[in-house]
């Protein structure tokens, strides 16, 4: 009992010590602190390229989008190409036009799909 | 503080035997011992299998000595500090008081510094005595400069006993208590934040600088906050919060682009980042928040107008700060809500906004 309580906080205080030390870095180096961004392996690289891109289907259709950073965006499609994807997203008071660069997006559904 | 006097006195003499001991084997090392601390370490070895001279038991018992009043005097010292952070505390809730907003805050009263403050935080009973009209210079708030210079920066832990919990400022970064930090925004010109608790800013950061950032805690004291369903999926949450009218949280205000980091939930905080495009803005920026649930209310950590790109720092800073705070007990969120103490909106609606 004593060990796994005296084991959970060791963990704590060392998750909280990873964490201010990354802040340290983000402030300091911000360059140099990783990015969180998964890469496609070159064969999945290469067959997106020949294949026909499936979000290109849901142009003016509202769309979800997640990102790569957990991100999450709504609007209508607007376009597709191999390095954007642009949003029109409705404002209180105007509708923007919103890109996000494709490298980031991690998944693209039509509002109605689950 | 007169026991820690005690047995340093103890130890001193402990430190006179173990130089009489070990002059008795040798005036030189004696004489060494009594100039050069370290030597008793020479002697110690030296003599330590001759029963007539070797001065380990004195020596073990003169550290022990040592390290009691040394322990006394740093809980002492943290005692200190602590009533000196509730005087400060006081000293904020006074000044939150008598806010602009009040309309009882005289000039001189809202541009003291918290050290004044802290030191007298008991007022006079008797009646005021009449005093002229302050004039305009004296009416406006003081400038940024000022209001940094006359600040007191804080570090360690922030102690908010009324409220039931205790913030605790991670290394490099420093506090400000309420009632700077509402002088700096006043002399920002802006509003009288009732929910505030403190800033907290990296070291490394000038705030009178034009890149400055710093996370502003606040203290939400409507009662304990259910759910609401799903509280957390981020569609219905980001379409709520893009027709909602308001929202009690921090922020740069304007319209929600959408969730740079969705909102979730992990070991008690919820955070996550929006992209905003703010009123007459022309780019958006970052609003990154963390809540931390509590029985009798919500602790929020907002870094506001922040560049694109800026999340993974202003979104860990909030995170470690949400975590770090510690909960009073009984002041603990509970899976049930206890009796009479129910917020008027759900966490759904804290994180989306109004209606």
């Amino acid at each position: 009992m004593l060990s796994a309580f005296v084991l959970s906080a060791a963990l704590w205080a060392a998750a909280d010590a990873d964490e201010a030390a990354r802040i340290e870095q983000l402030i300091h180096h911000p360059a140099a602190a990783p990015v969180v961004a998964p890469t496609k392996p070159a064969n999945a690289r290469a067959a997106a390229k020949t294949a026909a891109d499936p979000a290109a289907a849901l142009i003016g259709q509202r769309v979800r989008v997640r990102t790569v950073d957990r991100g999450a965006y709504a609007g209508t499609l607007e376009s597709v190409d191999a390095n954007t994807l642009v949003l029109r997203i409705d404002l209180s008071k105007q509708a923007l036009s919103y890109s996000l660069p494709r490298h980031a997006v991690a998944e693209v559904n039509a509002e109605s799909a689950p | 503080m007169m026991l820690a006097l005690i047995l340093e006195i103890i130890a001193l003499v402990l430190g006179i035997a173990i130089i009489v001991r070990v002059w008795r084997a040798s005036a030189l090392d004696g004489v060494l011992c009594f100039f050069l601390p370290f030597w008793t370490i020479v002697a110690l070895i030296k003599y330590w299998r001759e029963p007539e001279h070797d001065i380990k038991y004195l020596m073990l018992g003169q550290i022990l000595l040592m390290a009691a009043a040394g322990g006394i005097l740093v809980h002492a010292d943290r005692q200190q500090q602590a009533r000196e952070l509730l005087a400060q505390q006081q000293a904020g809730e006074d000044d939150a008081e008598d806010a602009p907003g009040a309309g009882r805050a005289s000039p001189a009263q809202q541009s003291r510094g918290a050290r004044t403050a802290a030191k007298a935080p008991v007022r006079s009973t008797e009646p005021d005595t009449p005093a002229r009209a302050p004039t305009p210079e004296e009416l406006a708030p003081p400038n940024l400069r000022q209001a940094l210079h006359n600040a007191t920066f804080l570090r360690g832990a922030m102690e908010r006993s009324l409220m039931g919990f205790q913030l605790q400022i991670p290394d490099h970064f420093h506090a400000l208590s309420a009632s700077d930090a509402r002088r700096i925004e006043a002399s920002l010109r802006q509003p009288p934040d009732a929910h505030l608790v403190g800033w907290i800013a990296h070291e490394s950061v000038a705030l009178d600088a034009p890149d400055a950032w710093h996370v502003t805690a606040r203290w939400h004291n409507d009662g304990w906050v259910g759910g609401g369903g799903d509280p957390l999926d981020p569609w219905p949450l980001l379409q709520a919060a893009q027709h909602a009218g308001g929202t009690r949280l921090a922020g740069s205000g304007g319209d929600l682009i959408g969730y740079t980091v969705a909102p979730s939930s992990f070991d008690g905080v919820i955070d996550w980042v929006e992209e905003r495009l703010p009123a007459q803005a022309s780019a958006s920026v970052l609003d990154c928040h963390a809540l931390r649930l509590g029985r009798r209310g919500v602790l929020e950590f907002t870094v506001s107008g922040q560049p694109i790109g800026s999340q993974q720092l202003c979104n860990a800073t909030v995170k470690l700060l949400a975590r770090q705070a510690k909960l009073d007990p009984g002041a603990e969120y509970s899976s049930a809500p206890p009796d009479g103490l129910k917020a008027p909106y759900t966490l759904r609606e804290l994180v989306a906004g109004a209606p």
